[in-house]
């Protein structure tokens, strides 16, 4: 005896399993093996690439929405082998979706669900449902915009179900709103109840297989014929080429990641390929008539497709080519459906949004770099700080102040170049120009030009900027700022408040602001809180108080933005005539 | 014999899927935080100042506050949207709408041609009734009033796709 057939017969002895082997692959192919018929073995292999790339991903995921995105962020881009798991998982499901399409077509042109496959085809096409609740469960999981929005659409199209739809809404989405519940909801569905129903169902549709035999060639080739090792060696082919096409696409593109979910933003929503037919059919019925796209029609080529056992029954090529005929329509009518979706993707609104959507991708990208805060990649993503000063200036200031590209409103000064030694001339030489304060109500000071000349303005001006210089930006000239200094405290103060006062002025009667910390941030920030106090403009003032509108952080936010408007150009009031007109 | 096991077994299933299945419908109602019963915050919040309307020119502003979302409690969040309209002269002439379309929830942009929904270019009048597209209802209103010189909103959603305006609670 040799030593693997002695193993063989000790294992046979004690566990059966051998046999047990023999007789799994044991199952009929009549006719011989077939290249048409390996759909069925790379749709199992790739289901086992997903559970195996889904525990692997699981590992680090975790499903939170303050943590989703990042941990999927995390596995994509700091994981090493991370991005290319992720890929296969996802480009894994697009090839699920499209062998299923070409599994069903062999099945039917093959007659393949006649007597006795009829329940074996029901089972077959529950199974592709369960396959598309996979792929939909799985979308959001990663918490970013289009998992997000895609998601919600689809949600919205269940709750249009007559009846039942809003109650499992509910259920699904745990409660009204897409939130937590929702993502732990669909991460259960996705990673446990799914793929428990798949597994036993595709166990339970190979058992049935193995109990019919393959759908053979009758009358053709050798009526004996078995699957090993033929159509064996067919199918590992095949599923051998089907892991290394989705390994290949996962290399070369990855799984994409967009922004972090924001309920609050416009996001251009585009479905995955094979619902986009099932989206632009329903554009066609608005409304009311909404149902016919989401449920008469799906549901009608669906239960045509459940019946086709009973329906498809002549052997005649012409009766078949009529009955089978609404499956080609349909087929043909969902590509076409599918392109006409792609075209109005081409819209100018609509490229504009996405690489919009694209950007805040990228930025989200690169600020998670450095860590996310544990109040998650949202909060992140909105205290940008490349963007959210803009922003919080914009919808705070600017309803009144110009800023170029951020504003155009005129009823207060322009403050491009605030605290900037040309800012400082310009108001000294003329301030009533109306890019400064020509649109207020204050009209108090006049140019000081003649009063000053050229040298004192340059003096005052370069005081000013001193006041609130910080190292690290251009130095002023200590001999000018003493200069202006000096003349300040004379000829200003008779009405500006502050220190140092030489004119002589009662302090009753000194009511303009106090500029000896012009253009620092604490004069910004007191500007702000409460512009109306006597050390600001007082009674005067139209400006209103920021102290209750806006949280420390984004008051900080701000002033530092406003800040920063120094190193912009100034208004261009030393271009117009040496003494302006008198209002 | 057969009975016994029969009873038994059925007993002990249910005794496992009850609870479960239980709990899974108990969170679809999303229960509130029991530190936030119901009334504990009544809802108004400021959105902007009314010396910023003018009469005929829309202004959008947005609803800031905590947002409760199953455990999360998350301060400063964008609740939502609301066009504000001023009629005239008194505050009394306020009115806020959602600028949430009811049709599948973009946000409603205002522009000359009165109010767009820009995804299916749902079209609203100058006070947001329907007008053309497929919204389904007019621009959900919005409780709205001054107080000192404060503009306050209590911000609402309402069921998405229907003619009915049905507010969503939770």
């Amino acid at each position: 005896m040799t030593s693997p057939s002695r193993w063989r017969s000790f294992l046979e002895e004690r566990t059966g399993l051998p046999s047990a082997l023999g007789r799994a692959v044991d199952v009929a192919v009549p006719g011989g093996p077939r290249w048409r018929r390996v759909f069925g073995a790379s749709l199992s292999a790739l289901l086992l690439l997903e559970a195996v790339t889904g525990a692997a991903m699981m590992t680090v995921y975790s499903p939170s929405t303050t943590a989703a995105w990042s941990s999927t962020w995390y596995l994509e881009t700091v994981l090493p082998w991370g991005r290319l798991v992720r890929g296969i998982h996802h480009f894994g499901m697009h090839a699920i979706v499209a062998l299923l399409v070409l599994h069903l077509v062999q099945v039917v042109l093959d007659r393949a669900s006649r007597k006795p496959r009829e329940l074996n085809h029901l089972l077959g096409l529950a199974l592709g449902g369960l396959v598309l609740f996979a792929a939909m469960t799985g979308f959001p999981l990663a918490w970013d915009q289009r998992g997000y929005w895609v998601s919600r659409i689809e949600i919205g199209i269940i709750g249009s179900v007559p009846v039942l739809g809003t109650s499992l809404q509910r259920l699904l989405v745990g409660g009204a709103h897409f939130g937590q519940f929702t993502l732990t909801r669909f991460h259960t569905l996705h990673v446990w109840l799914v793929p428990l129903l798949l597994l036993l169902g595709v166990r339970a549709h190979i058992a049935m297989v193995r109990r019919h035999g393959l759908k053979g060639d009758a009358g053709r080739g050798d009526p004996q014929a078995r699957w090993w090792p033929g159509q064996a060696a067919r199918d590992a082919v095949a599923a051998l080429l089907s892991v290394a096409v989705v390994t290949w696409m996962a290399r070369r593109w990855g799984a994409p990641l967009d922004a972090p979910a924001d309920p609050a933003s416009h996001f251009p929503a585009v479905p995955t390929w094979f619902f986009s037919p099932l989206s632009q059919l329903l554009r066609y019925f608005p409304g009311p008539r909404q149902v016919i796209g989401t449920m008469i029609i799906p549901g009608a080529l669906t239960t045509f497709l459940a019946l086709l056992p009973w329906i498809d029954r002549s052997e005649s090529r012409w009766r078949r080519a009529l009955v089978l005929s609404p499956l080609l329509l349909a087929g043909l009518g969902a590509v076409a459906l599918g392109v006409q979706q792609r075209r109005g993707l081409a819209k100018p609104a609509f490229v504009r949004s996405l690489r919009e959507a694209q950007h805040t991708a990228w930025r989200a990208r690169r600020l998670a770099r450095a860590g996310i805060p544990p109040e998650g990649p949202l909060e992140m993503v909105r205290n940008d700080p490349a963007v959210r000063p803009g922003e919080l200036f914009a919808q705070h200031c600017g309803t009144c102040h110009a800023v170029r590209g951020l504003s155009q409103q005129r009823k207060g000064p322009r403050l491009d170049g605030f605290g900037s030694r040309e800012w400082a001339t310009a108001f000294v030489v003329w301030p009533d120009h109306p890019e400064l304060m020509g649109t207020t109500e204050i009209h108090d000071m006049s140019g000081q030009r003649r009063r000053l000349r050229d040298e004192g303005v340059r003096a005052v001006a370069e005081w000013l900027y001193s006041r609130g210089y910080e190292p690290g930006e251009s130095a002023p000239d200590a001999a000018l700022v003493a200069a202006g200094e000096t003349i300040y405290r004379r000829r200003c103060t008779t009405c500006h408040q502050g220190e140092g006062d030489t004119s002589e002025t009662e302090a009753a009667d000194r009511d303009a602001p106090n500029l000896d910390a012009w253009g620092s941030r604490a004069y910004i920030r007191a500007q702000m809180l409460n512009p109306g106090a006597r050390e600001n403009y007082g009674e005067r003032n139209h400006m209103p108080r920021f102290h209750d509108r806006m949280n420390e952080r984004d008051l900080t936010m701000v002033v530092d933005f406003t800040r920063s408007l120094r190193t912009r150009p100034a208004p261009a009031v030393m271009e117009q005539p040496a003494e302006p007109p008198t209002p | 014999m057969k009975v016994v096991a029969g009873v038994a077994g059925a007993a002990a299933a249910g005794a496992v899927v009850v609870p479960a299945v239980a709990v899974v419908g108990a969170a679809a109602n999303a229960p509130r935080l029991p530190g936030r019963p119901p009334g504990s915050d009544d809802g108004w919040r400021t959105v902007a100042r009314w010396e910023q309307l003018a009469v005929g020119t829309p202004l959008q502003a947005h609803v800031i506050g905590a947002e409760v979302d199953a455990w999360n409690v998350s301060p400063d969040r964008r609740l939502g949207t609301v066009w504000l309209l001023r009629g005239g002269e008194g505050p009394e002439t306020l009115r806020a709408l959602s600028a949430v379309c009811p049709h599948l929830g973009c946000l409603i942009d205002h522009t000359e041609r009165g109010f767009v929904c820009p995804c299916h270019n749902s079209d609203f009048s100058a006070r947001g009734a329907a007008l053309r597209g497929p919204s389904p209802r007019s621009m959900d209103p919005i409780e709205a009033r001054v107080r000192d010189g404060r503009v306050e909103v209590r911000w609402a959603r309402f069921r998405l796709g229907g003619a009915e305006r049905i507010r969503e609670e939770g």
